[in-house]
């Protein structure tokens, strides 16, 4: 509507314009010379024109930017405000312009009027739209959103500390291992270990069987003694039948002694001699046989002594032996079994190490995107800045109303409250009561 | 070997690092205009560098080092989000040297540096 009264104003113009001209043109060649009429002629075919299409300047709006006739036609919350402060301008102006200011000591009753009219007017258009939460809402948003930021650079950092630690322990345990198997299994003089170990169990049944033919010959030897004492019982009953035949020639030295009595004469005296001779005999015979006896006796005393001895000392010795072979051939086949177990819990070390390491650059990829997203977040905080510096000039702009936008701290309060009743975590809400007192010192 | 990784973001600088592994020595710079200063004074065999920074981004970084004598001479690897081919190119024909894109993987950069620097990672 109001397009069509400027172009109708504007055609209005151009045609009297182009009348005055058509008129100085006329006029010119009757009387004021040619080059004066044409430049009225001229003029009036050019200052129409313009007008009728406008500079070009004026006529194209850039693009992008809203054109007045769009505007118009679109309700302006804050044409009110506008509107009112034009009206307190046209006020201070006249009242300037008659220099009626200094007469009314710099206070002007009506601009007061005027002033508490703006800002009842102000604060509807601004609360019509939504504008005085928004205000407060666009820095606690700006203040939470660097509260996520920073805690998820923190968590990201500290995820990445903690993962390098456990790889570096891994990456260690595994290198030690390793180590310890590169020695099990190092050639030396005696071999690797696994072959110390397969000799030891080697040596550990030759000495095995060792004691085996050892036992074997304590056993021979006993029952070597145990013959040798029945030859000595034999040798004790053939004594018994000498004594019994020294007895039976001592009583045919009696008797020998008796018929030389009875005989008398040289014949006598013969057998007297021979009996004499045999008792001698029968005496020495006697006094041996009892020393054999005797020896017999002590030796049979001491092959049953050796015997016990013997048969005590190789069974105790077996004994031991047994079971101390017995051991160690176990201790040797748990070492050999335990260097088995530690050689898959190696491998299985290492493949862990391998495993981390991999995971470690899983990690690292997916932690990128985590900080893609984490500046992205910075940047729609930067945008928030970007808003809260225009809302903050806007604020500057209205707080010719008398109330300045940034310390209404009542919104403020009201809109941490209704944030405060969505936070979850404590961060959030330490966050957010920041900038409840920045406000209430701003 | 030294290498300078410039980054704005201390999480992908400490990716980075990590990806490069312990055989080298890194020296990290949070924008373009620390990267300049510290090129200036200290022995860099390699850059690895983002593009969006703050103050002096990686671009106007690439154009500032292109004129300090000691350009041409260090190979220059960017690490950026930018998949655009306009950037890409305008990168390689400031000087860079090659053009990795984030997120990246280990083995990438990895080959890159070796490749630019023929040592081993």
């Amino acid at each position: 509507m109001k397009l069509e009264i400027n172009r109708k104003k504007e055609i209005i113009i151009g045609v009297l314009l182009f009348l005055s001209f058509v008129s100085a043109g006329v006029l010119g060649f009757t009387g004021l010379g040619r080059p004066a009429a044409w430049g009225a002629f001229l003029g009036a075919l050019v200052f129409p024109a313009l007008l009728w299409f406008r500079f070009p300047g004026q006529a194209a709006p850039p693009s992008g930017a809203v054109r007045d006739e769009d505007r118009e036609e679109r309700p302006d919350p804050c044409g009110p405000l506008r509107e009112a402060l034009a009206a307190r301008d046209r006020v201070l102006r006249r009242l300037t312009e008659r220099n009626l200011l200094p007469a009314l000591s710099g206070t002007v009753q009506g601009d007061e009027k005027l002033a508490a009219e703006v800002d009842r007017r102000a604060e509807t258009a601004l609360s019509a739209a939504g504008l005085n939460e928004i205000f407060y809402l666009v820095p606690y948003l700006k203040k939470l959103l660097g509260v996520i930021t920073g805690k998820t650079e923190e968590a990201a950092l500290g995820l990445m500390e903690a993962f390098v630690s456990i790889q570096q322990k891994t990456s260690e345990t595994a290198r030690q291992g390793k180590s310890i198997l590169r020695e099990f299994e190092g050639k030396g003089d005696g071999g690797t270990v696994r072959d110390l170990i397969r000799d030891s169990l080697s040596q550990v049944e030759e000495e095995w069987n060792t004691m085996r033919e050892m036992t074997a010959s304590a056993r021979d030897m006993a029952e070597k003694m145990e013959k040798l004492r029945g030859m000595v019982d034999e040798s004790t009953s053939m004594l018994k039948q000498i004594n019994d035949i020294t007895e039976r020639s001592n009583l045919i030295g009696i008797n020998l002694s008796i018929e030389a009595s009875r005989i008398g004469g040289s014949a006598g005296r013969a057998f007297k001699v021979i009996a004499h001779e045999l008792n001698r005999l029968n005496d020495r015979t006697a006094a041996f046989s009892g020393d054999i006896a005797r020896r017999l006796a002590e030796l049979q005393g001491s092959f049953d002594e050796t015997r016990l001895n013997v048969t005590k000392t190789y069974e105790s010795v077996i004994a031991r032996m047994e079971e101390r072979s017995g051991m160690l051939k176990e201790s040797v086949e748990r070492l050999a079994s335990s260097y088995d177990n530690f050689s898959r819990i190696s491998a299985v070390i290492s493949e862990s190490a391998i495993g981390v390491n991999t995971d470690m650059d899983s990690i690292l990829e997916h932690l990128q995107f985590q900080d893609i997203t984490r500046q992205e977040v910075e940047t729609v905080r930067d945008a928030l800045a970007y808003i809260e510096d225009s809302l903050k000039a806007a604020g500057g702009y209205f707080s010719l109303c008398g109330r300045p936008l940034e310390k209404n701290i009542e919104i403020s309060e009201t809109v941490a409250r209704k944030l405060l009743t969505r936070t979850k975590v404590q961060d959030e809400r330490e966050a957010i009561m920041e900038v409840v007192n920045e406000h209430s010192r701003g | 070997m030294n290498i300078l990784v410039v980054d704005d973001s201390v999480t992908m600088r400490k990716i980075v690092v990590l990806a490069l592994g312990n055989k080298v020595s890194v020296i990290e710079a949070e924008n373009g205009k620390a990267a300049l200063e510290i090129t200036s004074r200290e022995q860099v065999d390699l850059m690895i560098l983002d593009i969006n920074m703050p103050e002096l981004n990686g671009l106007d970084f690439l154009k500032e080092y292109g004129k300090t004598p000691k350009a041409g001479k260090v190979p220059i690897i960017m690490l950026s989000t930018h998949t655009e081919k306009e950037i890409q190119d305008q990168a390689m024909s400031l000087g860079a040297r090659a053009f990795l894109t984030k997120p990246f993987q280990k083995p990438e950069l990895q080959a890159l540096v070796t490749g630019l620097t023929g040592q081993s990672l």
